[in-house]
């Protein structure tokens, strides 16, 4: 009996903390409502779900970004673990990974040391693998970004839209 | 493979055992034997994505590019191009790659069957222009009178071995190029190896490079 009263007594010491630590508040994950959209660019320190629109530029380069089912994003991407399951017209640039769903659809090019297509992804583009452009060496953790023409060019060639067909002698731009 | 006609009495629409296999690639085998272990390669896919297929380039790939053709071909709508114009500005617009784009390898599977001749040409002549020097190309050319209206999901089982997967079960009429169109739609390529599969296509192993360094 006295031993279950000492290790009471013990317990008893032990410094009792507040059970949401401010830090791990700080990796807690925002979500972009399906009825939000946003126009610009997006940084900052905490996982993020895109169940929204978004134009422009998402940069969460310590943080998993998530495209949801309903998300439709036209941005380029910069995140540690990119996942897809909705729409991306953009280039996503992963740290670590970049799965694309099976209900995902990419149309752009796509820069990490490990990329995962799902049976049924829809996917466009490039896939570059290799670690001194996708970060892979974990020594010197390193994001690229592509010449301006490349990102640009990116949703070139979609073929959904009527355009007229250039005649010149040879393309320039393009992956 | 077995084909069925679902109906005869002057229709032309037939119907196919959706069906999946495994066939022995001696040509996929050929290709895989002529790459170095202390390169990295630039590998054009003209199919859909297929995960298995980007997880086995990436053993050699240095950077994967993936085209899902027919599909983008299919929703393409030609606005400006004239029966009888040269479709060789579709095809820049479509795949605008970068000067300085060389593929090492490229999956055309048995996307040539579903190009009529002169969509044919002009996709040769316009990957024979990122083509490196010796790039090699995979295709499946049906030797038979029909297709399935779609072409089939090939899934590389391992370094000979190759899994079809049906996407139709409707057939279409099949252009049976031969030989002598191949050499005439294909100028700038050679073909390197060819086997008569069983299942009527025929697989081959092109070089490019033939003709292609005067077109540069």
């Amino acid at each position: 009996m006295s031993m279950f009263g000492k290790k009471s007594e013990s317990d008893a010491t032990q410094p009792h903390y507040p059970a949401a630590n401010p830090v791990d508040k700080l990796k807690e994950r925002a979500t972009i409502g399906s009825t939000i959209r946003v126009k610009g660019d997006l940084s900052g320190e905490e996982d993020l779900t895109v169940q929204g629109r978004v134009q422009g530029k998402i940069e969460l380069r310590n943080n998993n970004v998530t495209i949801g089912e309903k998300g439709q994003v036209k941005a380029d991407v910069y995140a540690k673990i990119i996942s897809v399951e909705g729409d991306v017209e953009g280039n996503l640039f992963g740290e670590e990974k970049i799965i694309i769903r099976k209900s995902g659809r990419v149309k752009g090019n796509l820069v990490a040391p490990r990329v995962s297509l799902e049976e049924g992804s829809n996917f466009k583009g490039s896939i570059d693998m290799d670690s001194s452009t996708a970060g892979g060496d974990k020594s010197t953790p390193k994001i690229t970004t592509p010449p301006k023409s490349q990102t640009a060019e990116a949703g070139k060639g979609d073929p959904h839209k009527k355009v007229p067909i250039p005649t010149d002698a040879a393309s320039s731009g393009g992956r | 493979m077995k084909w069925f006609r679902r109906s005869s009495g002057g229709t032309d629409l037939e119907v196919a055992q959706p069906e999946s296999f495994n066939h022995t690639s001696l040509a996929l085998n050929a290709l895989i034997q002529r790459l170095r272990d202390d390169r990295r390669y630039h590998v054009l896919d003209l199919g859909p994505a297929n995960g298995v297929n980007v997880d086995y380039y990436s053993q050699f790939a240095a950077k994967i590019y993936i085209e899902d053709l027919h599909r983008t071909l299919s929703s393409f709508d030609y606005l400006s191009v004239q029966e009888g114009d040269s479709l060789d500005p579709v095809f820049r617009y479509l795949l605008p790659y970068q000067r300085g784009t060389r593929f090492d390898i490229v999956f055309g599977w048995d996307l040539f069957n579903y190009l009529a001749p002169r969509e044919f040409l002009s996709l040769s002549r316009h990957l024979a222009r990122f083509c490196a020097p010796g790039a090699l190309v995979f295709a499946l050319i049906s030797t038979r009178d029909s297709i399935p209206d779609q072409p089939g999901r090939y899934t590389i089982v391992d370094d000979q071995t190759l899994r079809y997967g049906g996407a139709s079960t409707i057939l279409r009429k099949s252009p049976r190029y031969e030989e002598t169109a191949l050499a005439r739609l294909m100028p700038d390529y050679r073909a390197a190896h060819s086997f008569l599969l069983r299942n009527g296509f025929k697989e081959y192993l092109f070089v490019c490079g033939h003709n292609a360094a005067k077109r540069q």
